[in-house]
């Protein structure tokens, strides 16, 4: 009787001395990555998507981050996927699209102790635990616009892009057209709009239209201008530009891309997050901070010397301040 | 001014933003007219266009992406066909189903083949094929004979698929099973067979009418490629009466009026602004609404469209 009733409190001595052990090496609460989760309005291979993505699978690997994405979402669904991130752990929530901005007000105020960056929008008003950020590369694109201008041989440029009247893509186009008339002030420049986000057909036709009016050199806002640049034969007929990621890689007409790089925003909104100085306010890209770039495309720099050391003049001069490419909203006038 | 290079580009464009409308309307017709409602041909263009894709870039050669192209859209025919005419299942909810699986499967594909959200490009595409000696008579060589082969493809198909309609026997038993499935059978024709059949001729259109946009068009895949092709096809159809003839004219209707507006800057830079271009944008709905009101009331398609069999 009494010797079991030893064994019997030995085992569970046992089972509490395992227990617990087990809880402190698996079950105690860890230390947690800080959690960010991204929000998209369209699939990821929309360069304004694929900008950002690419640089938070970056945090990944270099911050040790952990990150989560949706892609896809509808403004009428994005209340409750920012809702169900913000109540399950993340730390940080970026929602990539201007039509979410209502919607992450009123999160942002529900969770105060959460970090809120805004993709893109205009005078909004934001809580202290929001930044509202944007591809500014008017920079990047005033030095293609300068290319443009140097390398056409019919003093004809076009653009290509999506909608008028949509003021962060107007001020690309400013930025473009201000770098083309630096160069040639009676350099003619057309837009054509295809009235959609995503339709390279519409794209490739508007291009070929502006190729056969004699346009020789076209900043592709949109997909789809490139495969409109070389005739039947095969031989270039119309060089571009790309425009927000790079894409060098998708074809030899593309003189280069200019480039949004969010990824040194990223690390400093994270950074700032982790030590407790993240301060509420609008981050503007710019060539000072690497976050917008001119990349050349290695085939078209060895073509054109001239113009690509013109182009590495100009961005000297807009890193020290010599030229200042100011944000413009505005319709742009050709 | 106007250029005359302008024009002749505004009329081959006409002809390149016409020919996957063409060639996926031309499989709808074939469909209707055996009295299947296959609103699925979003789905099999998207899958034919994915196909293409994965097929041309994993081989490296742009054949096997044609094939693969016919194959991804006949594999969705071919299960609204199961649905539909072996299951007897409701046309619209399966047709609008495929087209929720299609994208749900390219998207998941995509994902899982290619990471960062970046998919790759195909080196080189189906470029324009000028016809030797034709392509040399002036206007006309330059536009309907330096196209690219899915445009030639789609104006071949127009009067073979009337005369596979109209003058052959296959054609008159799928008219009459369109018209009415029960007599027909009662007639000894094999429905099932007959209304397979017409389906996996409106897989293999649909599929290289989604194929062309992925290794002719533009070089890369994404899930919104498609756009809204599919749904304007099925109108295209009705537009058109269900005839081929008028299905060409109606694709070639959206055709004109898409490249007109993506030109309008270039050829009547005054009208440039703003609010013109949105209006010149939404032309082609606007004069594809005016043409059914305007012919639509004396419309009749096949009697037994979209209608299940039921028992019997």
């Amino acid at each position: 009787m009494k010797t079991s009733y030893i064994i019997g409190l030995v085992i569970v001595a046992i089972i509490v001395i395992a227990g617990a052990y087990y809880y402190t090496t698996t079950l105690a609460p860890q230390p947690q990555p800080f959690k960010v989760a991204a929000i998209y309005i369209s699939p990821l291979e929309e360069p304004w998507n694929q900008a950002l993505h690419q640089s938070l699978l970056k945090a990944e690997e270099e911050l040790g981050i952990d990150y989560s994405y949706s892609e896809n979402v509808p403004d009428s669904d994005v209340a409750r996927v920012m809702t169900q991130y913000a109540s399950s752990g993340f730390d940080m929530i970026f929602p990539h699209s201007w039509s979410y901005h209502p919607v992450t007000n009123t999160t942002a105020a529900q969770y105060r102790n959460i970090f809120f960056a805004q993709g893109s929008g205009m005078n909004m008003d934001y809580g202290n635990n929001t930044v509202l950020y944007d591809y500014h590369i008017q920079e990047a694109a005033y030095v293609a616009g300068a290319i443009a201008a140097k390398i056409t041989n019919t003093s004809k440029i076009g653009i290509v892009t999506a909608f008028p009247g949509v003021g962060d893509v107007d001020n690309l186009l400013n930025g473009f057209i201000e770098g083309a008339k630096s160069v040639n002030p009676g350099v003619n420049i057309t837009i054509s709009y295809i009235n959609e986000w995503y339709a390279p057909s519409k794209a490739k036709e508007a291009a070929a239209g502006l190729i056969e009016s004699g346009v020789d050199v076209i900043y592709s806002e949109r997909y789809g201008v490139f495969e409109a640049c070389k005739d039947s034969a095969g031989n270039i007929v119309a060089y571009a530009f790309g425009n927000v990621v790079d894409q060098n890689n998708a074809s030899d007409v593309v003189i280069g891309s200019a480039v949004w790089d969010p990824y040194p925003m990223v690390k400093e909104l994270i950074q700032s997050a982790q030590n407790g100085t993240f301060e509420a306010g609008e981050y503007i890209a710019s060539m000072s901070s690497n976050t917008s770039k001119f990349v050349w495309n290695p085939i078209n720099a060895a073509k054109f010397p001239e113009a690509k050391a013109y182009s590495d003049t100009l961005v000297q001069q807009i890193i020290n301040g010599t030229i200042v490419v100011p944000l413009n909203f505005g319709p742009p006038n050709p | 001014m106007i250029e005359w290079a302008v024009l002749i580009g505004l009329a081959a464009a006409t002809l390149r933003v016409a020919a996957p409308l063409l060639l996926a309307s031309l499989g709808e017709t074939i469909a209707e007219r055996g009295g299947l409602l296959n609103l699925g041909i979003q789905g099999a263009m998207l899958l034919g266009a994915f196909s293409a894709f994965i097929g041309a870039y994993f081989t490296g050669s742009l054949w096997i992406g044609l094939v693969s192209a016919i194959v991804g859209g006949v594999l969705a025919t071919l299960l609204f066909g199961v649905l539909v005419v072996s299951l007897d299942l409701d046309h619209v909810v399966s047709g609008l189903a495929i087209n929720l699986l299609a994208s749900g499967l390219t998207l998941y594909f995509t994902r899982v083949l290619f990471t960062g959200g970046v998919s790759p490009y195909l080196g080189e595409l189906f470029g324009p094929l000028p016809i030797p000696i034709l392509s040399q008579i002036p206007v006309l060589g330059e536009v309907l004979f330096s196209q690219t082969g899915f445009v030639y493809l789609g104006l071949i198909s127009v009067p073979l698929v009337y005369m596979l309609l109209t003058k052959t026997t296959f054609g008159i038993r799928l008219r009459a099973i369109g018209e009415d499935p029960v007599t027909a059978s009662y007639l000894g024709i094999n429905v099932v067979k007959m209304r397979y059949a017409a389906l996996f001729a409106e897989g293999m259109l649909a599929g290289l009418a989604g194929g062309l946009l992925t290794i002719s068009m533009f070089n890369t895949f994404d899930t919104r490629i498609v756009a809204a092709r599919g749904f304007v096809a099925v109108s295209i159809v009705i537009l058109g009466r269900w005839n081929p003839w008028g299905v060409l004219a109606g694709s070639l209707l959206f055709g004109f009026t898409e490249a007109l507006s993506l030109r309008i800057g270039i050829i009547f830079p005054e009208l440039s602004g703003a609010s013109t271009i949105q209006l010149f944008a939404l032309l082609p709905y606007l004069v594809a609404l005016v043409a059914l009101v305007a012919g639509g009331r004396r419309v009749r398609g096949p009697a037994s469209l979209g209608k299940r069999i039921g028992k019997q």
